[in-house]
């Protein structure tokens, strides 16, 4: 039960220690470049008159076009992962369902492949095709996934299913892989989990979707509450569940493949987060979602700045971070199954 | 039209696949009664109880709600008419109990209206009808089944609907409970003026709350009407093969007292 005052502090103190660890990471990295000097620069679009003549130039470039992008995107990924994830538990009734387990980012992943090696994706530009393809990727296994697991299904066959649909799709991709071995390193790459490679061009595209995909599914909230009390309840007050499942599984494909097509598959975000926000601020969508949003947010960027930092001057993919924290926390959950897990 | 029509089934008809559950009913429910549906196992009562509210989805014309086929009804506008309390409620989410009882209030919000003081007044004089006020800040996983029931009752409230309908809302509870729960509702329908539409398994509790009774066997009605001309000893014989005697209590109530087969 929060008062909307409470929610209101909460939100801010939440923004400010997301600029606060957004400020923080821009200064972790490779090149060696002060704390005062990465807030300067940080904040000279704003205000221009702070970078003076003692910054050099290649510091701004680093900042402003390398590491802020990244950090960027850490946020966003993070963000639509953990409220995808939140999704679809609600709509699965599962705790365990997560767009990584579920196969949803290995669909999107897939599309991307096609996308780049057919040259499609390239068509009109890449900031739009890859998202483009990720997405036509991402509905193909939410549509199997849907089918399988709409009529709630037992949590053992909805993951049995997602096990089959990584499967599936990790053989399908490697078979892709095979007969294009010139994009092998390119895609591979890409789809290792990582951020290295964002660019603002990219997060020009992403950053909207993500946001707007975000904003569209808290307006379901009322609609994801009642529908994890079951079917019935959810049609007795007055829901139209077949619809609002179509509508919010669309929506939390769309924000999953955005953050695939700027990062490849990163795994168990979308697991961990809503799980441990649901202990923090109790299960009602409408705190749960923005909550989730923000811890997946932290999560990410916290878990980038450590694969940045961990072995310099080189890096590790992100997504060995992530699966490292969370393939634990999911066989944890495996085991407290018994009990009362949620 | 009489006023007094809530609800006509008129040749409703179920089936899954191969499997007829219910064939051919034609029935009245009247309004502001307690009506009770009785039956043995898979009889059917579950399934007219959710044709009745369109969980699941009636032939044309079947189901009229106030003389309106149920179709013509949108999904949200049935929802403020009739309340619903399902057999089973998924706990495994950590509701808190106000935050379930709110629930009841989604039929009557659009989209992007927020909650208003009226929507707490609602949810709290729920609460407070139902006994479970005290609750309030407990999650829906912390209770006991009988405070569940209760809440669940409150949500239903919560709705304020014209019908009440139940699925066997004592299934799971002591006798004191199961009491006070029967009691609750005859309360709402004689102090509030709700409809109440339930499926009991109990014979004497059907006899003891309700006004009408509609006893069901292999999905036909086979005895409708009120308690003592629905639950005599021969048709109770007819529908479950038990013997039974039919005893007047001090208080005038018939209870039904089970032989053996």
């Amino acid at each position: 039960m929060f008062s909307t005052k409470k929610f209101a502090v909460t939100a801010l103190l939440l923004v400010i220690l997301l600029a606060a660890v957004t400020a923080v990471s821009v200064t972790l990295g490779a090149a060696s470049i002060s704390f005062s000097s990465s807030l300067r620069i940080l904040l000279s679009p704003l205000f221009p008159s702070l970078v003076s003549q003692d910054i050099p130039p290649s510091h701004i470039y680093i900042i402003l076009q390398l590491r802020l992008p990244r950090v960027l995107s850490a946020l966003m990924v993070g963000a639509a992962l953990a409220v995808s994830g939140t999704v679809f538990q609600a709509v699965f009734k599962n705790p365990m369902a997560d767009p990584f387990i579920l196969g949803i980012s290995a669909g999107s992943a897939l599309g991307v492949a096609v996308g780049m090696i057919t040259g499609f994706a390239m068509i009109v530009s890449s900031r739009w095709g890859v998202p483009v393809f990720a997405f036509l990727g991402g509905t193909g296994a939410t549509a199997v996934i849907y089918l399988l697991g709409g009529r709630g299904v037992s949590s053992t066959t909805l993951l049995l299913a997602g096990i089959a649909m990584n499967f599936l799709l990790s053989a399908a991709m490697s078979l892709l892989l095979f007969f294009n071995r010139d994009s092998l390193e390119s895609v591979v790459y890409w789809n290792m989990g990582s951020l290295t490679s964002s660019s603002w061009s990219e997060l020009s595209v992403i950053i909207p979707i993500i946001m707007i995909g975000t904003a569209v599914i808290l307006l379901f909230s009322r609609e994801l509450n009642a529908m994890t009390l079951g079917d019935e309840t959810a049609l007795s007050l007055g829901i139209s569940i077949r619809n609002v499942r179509i509508i919010v599984l669309l929506l939390a494909t769309l924000v999953t493949a955005s953050s695939v097509a700027i990062s490849g598959t990163i795994g168990f975000v979308g697991l961990i987060i809503p799980h441990i926000m649901r202990i923090i601020t109790g299960a009602n969508h409408r705190t749960l979602l923005p909550y989730s949003a923000v811890g997946g947010a932290l999560f990410l960027m916290l878990s980038d700045a450590l694969a940045r930092s961990v072995v310099p001057p080189s890096e590790i993919p992100v997504g060995i971070i992530t699966a490292m924290a969370g393939a634990p926390y999911f066989i944890y959950l495996l085991k407290a199954r018994g009990r009362h897990i949620l | 039209m009489s006023d007094s029509r809530l609800i006509s089934l008129e040749g409703l008809n179920w089936s899954y696949g191969e499997h007829e559950i219910l064939r051919s009913i034609t029935q009245e429910i009247s309004k502001g009664c307690f009506t009770s549906i009785l039956g043995p196992n898979g009889s059917g009562k579950t399934t007219m109880l959710r044709l009745m509210m369109r969980i699941l989805d009636p032939d044309r014309n079947a189901v009229r709600l106030q003389g309106k086929d149920i179709h013509e009804y949108r999904r949200k506008d049935l929802a403020r008419r009739i309340g619903s309390v399902p057999q089973q409620t998924d706990t495994s989410y950590p509701y808190s109990v106000y935050e379930m009882v709110m629930m009841g209030r989604y039929p009557h919000k659009r989209r992007l209206e927020s909650l208003n003081w009226r929507d707490h007044e609602v949810v709290r004089s729920s609460l407070k009808t139902t006994d479970v006020c005290h609750l309030r800040r407990h999650g829906i996983h912390e209770i006991s089944g009988g405070e569940l029931q209760r809440v669940v009752i409150a949500r239903a409230l919560a709705q304020e609907p014209e019908i009440l309908a139940l699925d066997e809302p004592t299934s799971h509870l002591d006798p004191h409970h199961q009491l006070a729960i029967l009691g609750l509702l005859r309360r709402l329908v004689t102090e509030q003026g709700i409809s109440i539409i339930c499926v009991l398994h109990d014979l004497n509790s059907a006899m003891r709350f309700s006004d009408q009774v509609m006893l069901l066997n292999h999905g036909r009605i086979v005895h409708a009407g009120t308690p003592e001309a629905a639950l005599t000893a021969d048709h109770i014989h007819e529908v479950y093969g038990i013997n039974v005697k039919i005893q007047t209590l001090d208080d005038g109530t018939p209870y039904i007292i089970i032989l053996g087969s």
